[in-house]
């Protein structure tokens, strides 16, 4: 089909009242002249700042429904993890099934190890280099079975108690969207304080702008909810019905939780 | 194409009013929302002066709209994706019925997209044989009604849960059952169904960013997500003015969409999609499509008198405290936009003579103005749009709507540009009203001609000496 983008771009510039389009250094901004301080202070927290923002994290995810456990190792992680999945059942058919991204928090939890002695199946998102459609349909699969997923985040957002997550090889953005619980493992130093930390660290920091956004980026702020039946608050719409992120915090504890 | 029926905005109202369950959905409504957005502006570190911010960052994209849709088209087909700038809906349709066509599409499911709506593409494609699934709640229980969307944001904020439970019951078979918990599992079961076996999925976008090459989809119920990810073709409907530049841009216009939109903090999800899966990823649609929509848009932005409402980004606060659209609801507007945002970008859209009542419906209290998240100057469009009803507007293709109405104003300007005139006219008036009717001292109904004033309201007869007169009277000692 006829693409029609030049006399589409050529009406706008038009009614503009504008003859060339603008210079993209005008567009998009020079790098602030701070830039480097600025990182600096964003990159290197100190443990009261890192501390305060851990708890606001806890604060902010609580008001979102979002559950949220301190543990200080990944270990410790895997064990309260087990435990959840103990304690649920599978919202369609009968066997527990849980997929996990393949990502190293993930698994220094030894998670499976621990799941298969409970029975339950875990299925490590772990694809080829260049995954076929067999393949691919052989993951979506066990995803579209499976009632837990586990991930884990690039960045967190306290103050609106935001998981980030760029897409990755190995890493199905399905996982955190299709089972019915969405678990994420996260370590304290990814926790930033405010979206305007995080745009400025993905467009300023080297290597966030190495990497880029990629084909995409989300943001997850809670459990999927609806209120379009007389404006009541329903969870689980079509996404997870339950959201828990484990910090493991290092020895790093929010003041009130100590 | 979509069904226009702004021509029977008045007649639609008067239904919507005398209709309870549906005065008192929307009164609950309001009631919850619209104050709950103010004080979430209010409790915003910057305070609610950062919507001017963001209307400061509104203007710079629409003033650079070129550039910015150039740049954004060029990153997306840099990442595997395709990109369609579509002049009218027309054009729109006929690229999504190709790409169905060409990749033998048979079912689709939806995300919330109002620009899919302006375009009537649901339509289109079950013209085509093309199974059609809304899949955001709302618009899945009104797509299930057979009806249009009543909110921007809410789209069945007019259905009660009685409503919703006989429906899931007939259209479901699900027993009856009134708890919006167990209908909207009913849903979520039948929707996943859906977005497993879908081979298309349609969202809209909420606001661009350029510098990078993403469209942005938002949501609550992760009905989006699902779209996105799960069937092999994803397709973007985008009003070509949902952009900004910068990336950090968003850090603003986020917040206050989800004050505006619920008041609150951070919608559920947000998106950021920028192409297709890439070969080494393990899920994602295989194609992506971006058709970027004009149908009427260039218009308004050659015109600097409403080049502004294309800051808009469709948070709907503004229907959340309109006393109109609080009376009325969403479908008396009689197209897919409402409320103040509705009453200026509707008649913008399909001319403004075939939605002048629009207009005329909202009071310019000023509230919308207010609730705007992006500071919009919506009750100066709409006496703007007035205005062109009265003196009439080639460039817009406007006739006076009424000539005797001018003819009056005309007869008032020259009396009241001439004192001796005016004095006239002003005595004969005070002793012309003495045989009107009166109640509690006020005329209670004019003759014939002029009737309609007093039809719903008393008018205050006129004082029997004018104010000068009085002042000299009143304040004999002063004078002296």
């Amino acid at each position: 089909m006829e693409n029609n983008q030049q006399s589409f771009i050529k009406t706008i510039r038009q009614a503009l009242g504008k003859t060339s389009p603008g210079s993209a250094s005008d567009l998009f901004g020079p790098p602030p002249e701070n830039r480097d301080e600025q990182l600096n202070a964003y990159l290197n927290k100190s443990v009261s700042e890192r501390r305060d923002l851990l708890e606001l994290f806890i604060e902010q995810a609580n008001l979102a429904h979002i559950s949220v456990t301190q543990v200080n190792t990944p270990l410790e992680a895997g064990l309260s993890i087990r435990e959840l999945i103990q304690n649920s059942e599978p919202e369609w058919g009968d066997k527990k099934r849980v997929i996990a991204w393949h990502h190293p928090v993930i698994e220094q939890s030894d998670l499976e190890k621990r799941l298969s002695e409970d029975g339950v199946e875990f299925i490590v998102s772990r694809g080829s280099d260049k995954p076929d459609a067999l393949e691919r349909d052989e993951i979506r699969k066990k995803l579209i079975q499976s009632y837990v997923g586990i991930t884990s985040a690039d960045f967190c957002v306290a103050q609106s108690a935001t998981l980030v997550m760029k897409t990755r090889p190995h890493q199905p953005r399905a996982v955190s969207l299709v089972p019915s619980i969405h678990i994420a493992v996260i370590t304290a130093d990814q926790i930033v304080e405010s979206l305007k930390e995080l745009y400025f660290r993905l467009k300023w920091d080297q290597e966030e702008q190495a990497q880029g956004i990629g084909n995409c980026m989300t943001f997850i702020s809670g459990p999927s909810k609806t209120a379009d039946i007389e404006l009541q608050m329903v969870f689980g719409a079509h996404g997870p019905k339950q959201l828990h992120v484990y910090v493991i915090t290092d020895g790093l504890t929010a003041p009130s939780h100590q | 194409m979509v069904e226009i029926n702004t021509q029977f905005y008045k007649q639609y109202s008067a239904g919507s009013i005398k209709d309870s369950v549906l005065q008192n959905a929307l009164f609950n409504a309001q009631n919850r929302l619209g104050p709950a957005t103010a004080l979430a502006y209010q409790n915003l570190p910057e305070g609610p002066g950062l919507r001017q911010k963001a209307h400061e960052i509104r203007e710079f994209a629409i003033d650079n709209l070129d550039a910015l849709l150039e740049r954004l088209a060029a990153k997306i087909e840099d990442q595997g994706g395709h990109v369609f700038f579509a002049k009218d809906a027309r054009q729109a349709t006929a690229y999504c019925l190709d790409v169905a066509r060409k990749n033998s599409v048979k079912m689709v499911v939806k995300g919330k997209s109002m620009v899919t709506e302006e375009i009537g593409l649901n339509d289109e494609l079950e013209k085509h044989g093309i199974e059609v699934n809304e899949t955001d709640l709302g618009e899945y229980i009104i797509q299930l009604a057979g009806e249009a969307p009543s909110h921007i944001i809410a789209p069945a904020v007019h259905k009660t849960r009685k409503e919703v439970a006989q429906l899931f019951t007939e259209k479901l078979g699900i027993p009856y059952c009134e708890d919006p918990p167990v209908l909207t599992q009913a849903a979520r079961k039948a929707l996943r169904e859906k977005f497993l076996a879908a081979d298309m999925g349609l969202s809209g976008c909420n606001i661009a960013c350029a510098e990078t090459g993403h469209i942005t989809t938002v949501s609550n119920e992760g009905n989006i997500r699902m779209s996105t990810t799960m069937p092999k073709i994803h397709m973007v409907f985008m009003g070509m003015e949902r952009i900004t530049a910068r990336l950090e841009d968003h850090d603003i216009l986020f917040r206050l969409l989800s004050r505006g939109a619920a008041a609150q903090n951070m919608a559920g999800y947000v998106s950021y999609i920028g192409g297709p899966r890439t070969e080494d990823q393990l899920d994602g649609p295989d194609q992506f499509h971006l058709v970027i929509l004009d149908n009427g848009r260039s218009r308004i932005l050659a015109d600097p008198e409403f080049r502004e409402i294309l800051y808009c980004i469709r948070c709907a606060a503004c229907l959340n405290v309109c006393p109109a659209y609080g009376k009325i609801g969403g479908h008396a507007y009689g197209y897919p936009y409402s409320g103040p945002i509705g009453a200026v970008i509707t008649p913008l859209l399909v001319g403004i003579n075939r939605a002048e009542d629009l207009c005329r419906g909202e009071p310019l209290c000023g509230a919308c103005k207010d609730a705007c998240s992006v500071n919009i100057n919506l009750p100066g469009m709409l006496l703007a749009l007035r205005a062109k009803l009265a003196q009439g507007d080639p460039a817009w293709d406007v006739t006076t709507a009424d000539r005797f109405e001018k003819l009056i104003f005309r007869i008032w300007s020259l009396i009241i540009s001439n004192r001796a005139l005016y004095d006239l006219v002003r005595k004969a008036g005070v002793r012309f009203q003495q045989v009107m009717p009166f109640h509690n001292g006020m005329i209670s109904k004019l003759p014939f001609g002029l009737n309609g004033w007093t039809k719903s309201r008393d008018l205050p007869p006129l004082a029997a000496e004018n104010f000068l007169t009085e002042w000299k009277n009143k304040q004999p000692l002063s004078r002296q």
